[in-house]
This record gives C-alpha cells, sequence and structure tokens, in this order.
C-alpha cells in the first residue's frame, strides 16, 4: 500500500516538473517573439533609407575596404568608448 | 521564534530570486535608456537586499555559514554591487556583474533540506560551474558576434562614404556637390547624423531625422547607449550611425543562454531532488 502511495507520489513528482521544464520553454519561444517585436522597434530608431528624401543609389564602382582599415575604425570605436 | 523569522526571511529572499532573476530577463526588452536605468535602480534594491541576507545569515549561522557553499554562492550574486558603486564606468561590464545573480536560483537546494551536507554542496558545485560555463559560453559568443557586426558595419559604411564622396565630386561643373553627396550618403541605412568641414572650415551638418541641432540630440541622448553609436570619419567627413541593431542581436545571444542556464537549473534540481528522496 506505501509502496504504491510512493509510487503514485514520485509520478505526480515527475509530471510536475514536467510542467515547469515545459512552461519554461514555453515562455522562452514567447519571449522569444517579443524579441522581435523589440528588434523592430530598435530599427524605427533610424529613419529607413527608404523614407529619407533620397533617390535610388547611384551605382558606381565599389570600392572594397581593406581588412586593416576595417581594423583601424573597429580601434577607433573601442576608443571611443573607453574614453 | 528565532526559527520561524528565519524561515520566513528565507522564504521572502526566494522571492526577491525569482524577481531578479525576471529583472535580469525584462532587461532584453526595454529599448530606452530611462527605462532600462530604472531596472537599474530596481536591481541596486535587490543587490542590498542580498548583502543584508548575508549579514543576517552571518549574525545567525555564523562559523557554519562561512564554510557552507552557500556563502560562495551569496557573495558571488553580490558582486555587481561594485557596478552600482560606478567602479565600472561601462554598462556592459554592469550588465555581466548582474549576470552572476542567477547563481542565487541555487539557493533554493534548501527545499530539500532533507540531504546530507555532501550532497547539497555537490549539487551547489555542479550548479554554480555549470551556469559559470553557460554564462560564460553566452557572453564570449555574444561578445565575438557584436565585433564581427560591427566590423562589417564599419566596412559597410566606409564603402558607402567612399562612394558618397565620388559621386558628389563627379558632377558635371567640377564643384563638390552636396546634392550627390546626400543623395548617395542616404543609403547609409543607419545613419543618423553627417558632418561635412569644407576646405573653408565651414561646417555643414545633415541628420536624418530632420530635427533641429538641440531636439536631435535629445533624441540620441532619450533612445541610445553610448556603445549604440558610432562615430566614422573618412576624409572630412564626420557621420554617426546606429548600431543598436547589432547590440540587440548580441544582447539576444546573452538572453539565450540565460534561458538555458535557468533550464539547465531546472533539470540538475529535479536530478537532485529525485536522488535525495532515493535515499531517504
Amino acid at each position: 500500500m506505501g509502496y504504491k502511495r510512493n509510487k503514485t507520489k514520485k509520478v505526480m513528482e515527475i509530471i510536475i516538473f514536467l510542467i515547469i521544464a515545459c512552461a519554461i520553454g514555453f515562455s522562452f519561444f514567447s519571449m522569444d517573439e517579443s524579441l522581435d517585436v523589440v528588434e523592430e522597434k530598435v530599427n524605427k530608431l533610424t529613419v529607413s533609407t527608404d523614407n529619407r528624401p533620397s533617390v535610388a543609389a547611384l551605382k558606381k564602382s565599389i570600392e572594397k575596404m581593406s581588412a586593416d582599415e576595417a581594423e583601424d575604425a573597429y580601434l577607433k570605436y573601442q576608443q571611443q568608448l573607453s574614453r | 521564534m528565532k526559527k520561524i523569522l528565519f524561515s520566513i526571511w528565507n522564504f521572502i529572499i526566494s522571492i526577491v530570486v525569482i524577481l531578479a532573476v525576471i529583472l535580469m530577463l525584462r532587461y532584453y526588452f526595454e529599448v530606452t535608456p530611462a527605462k532600462i536605468q530604472m531596472l537599474e535602480k530596481y536591481q541596486l534594491f535587490i543587490t542590498i537586499l542580498f548583502i543584508f541576507d548575508v549579514i543576517i545569515r552571518l549574525s545567525v549561522l555564523k562559523i557554519e555559514y562561512l564554510k557552507s557553499s552557500d556563502f560562495v554562492i551569496d557573495i558571488i550574486s553580490c558582486i555587481d554591487i561594485i557596478s552600482a558603486l560606478k567602479i565600472f564606468r561601462i554598462f556592459r561590464f554592469a550588465r555581466i556583474l548582474r549576470f552572476l545573480r542567477i547563481v542565487r536560483i541555487l539557493k533554493f537546494s534548501r527545499i530539500f533540506e532533507q540531504a546530507t551536507p555532501k550532497i547539497r554542496n555537490t549539487f551547489n558545485f555542479t550548479g554554480l560551474a555549470g551556469l559559470i560555463v553557460i554564462i560564460s559560453l553566452g557572453l564570449y559568443t555574444s561578445k565575438f558576434i557584436r565585433e564581427r557586426l560591427i566590423k562589417s558595419e564599419i566596412n559597410y559604411t566606409y564603402t558607402l562614404l567612399k562612394i558618397s564622396l565620388n559621386n558628389a565630386n563627379a558632377s558635371t561643373d567640377s564643384e563638390f556637390s552636396y546634392e550627390n553627396f546626400i543623395m548617395s550618403i542616404n543609403n547609409i541605412k543607419n545613419l543618423l547624423k553627417v558632418e561635412k568641414t569644407d576646405d573653408d572650415g565651414r561646417i555643414i551638418q545633415y541628420n536624418t531625422l530632420n530635427l533641429a541641432t538641440a531636439d536631435f540630440d535629445k533624441y540620441l541622448n532619450d533612445n541610445f547607449f553610448q556603445d549604440d553609436l558610432l562615430n566614422i570619419e573618412y576624409q572630412n567627413i564626420k557621420t554617426l550611425i546606429s548600431i543598436k541593431n547589432l547590440n540587440h542581436i548580441a544582447n539576444r545571444i546573452e538572453f539565450y543562454s540565460l534561458m538555458f542556464a535557468i533550464f539547465y537549473y531546472v533539470i540538475l534540481f529535479a536530478i537532485f531532488y529525485f536522488l535525495c528522496n532515493d535515499e531517504k
């Protein structure tokens, strides 16, 4: 009798843990969706290129920036932050 | 009486720990500095409560508390007071320190008080090591992706700046064409402001929001942190672009690691809970 009660208790506990794990999983996915909304808000803080009073890009040959130039620019950015 | 009061205090602290974790997650859903600074104030209040908790435990449990793994966890979760005292000025450090607060959830091991100290200590250290590894991996990945994204954004902006200058200089009347310049520079996706110094020292400013300088500065202060903005200079042109969207992607990786840490904790808790019950 006692063994049966213990077994039922254990099953109940396993179910509770599974429910908690599912709740965390569910909240994770719903929060992930909310983060998409936040991302949209963040993007709206800058006026998108389409809405600015500009015309279509003037097509010119694209000069690619060298890896060293990118590195220098990144270092400058780090200096800006530490200032 | 003392034991009852101590149990009530334990319960209050458990609720505060849950609130602290919710607040940590809440941070990822706020955009403006004002709201995030408000969350910071709540975080400070929680840190003070945690420090108070350490003092209470020291006075009640004395040397027994100092020897336990709980003491290590409590101290780690209070470390973010350093950021509140403004020892580190960079906001990112504050957030990294706050991440350590999650280890406090390990203290729910009190729920299985019937466990031997050996099992409790094993739970605490396994949990602590696991959480630190997951959080460190999350922070490292987030930092790595952030750096790569920023480098690529700088590259992209430079390229468009060069094209804009070429376009402006290629006008038919051989003079610098502001019209061509502005039209081209508008293709920079996250452009906020551009400033060009002429040969005669005249400074021409343009912001994509078409706001007056004071209003524009207010807009920046209200919506961006210092590390959300990037200044890029090329020849006599200064541009200000927003990298808030890139930071958001990096923050999202931190958020995933935080959620994964919570999930890890629940599984670990379940394993130890059943282990304890079997030993009884």
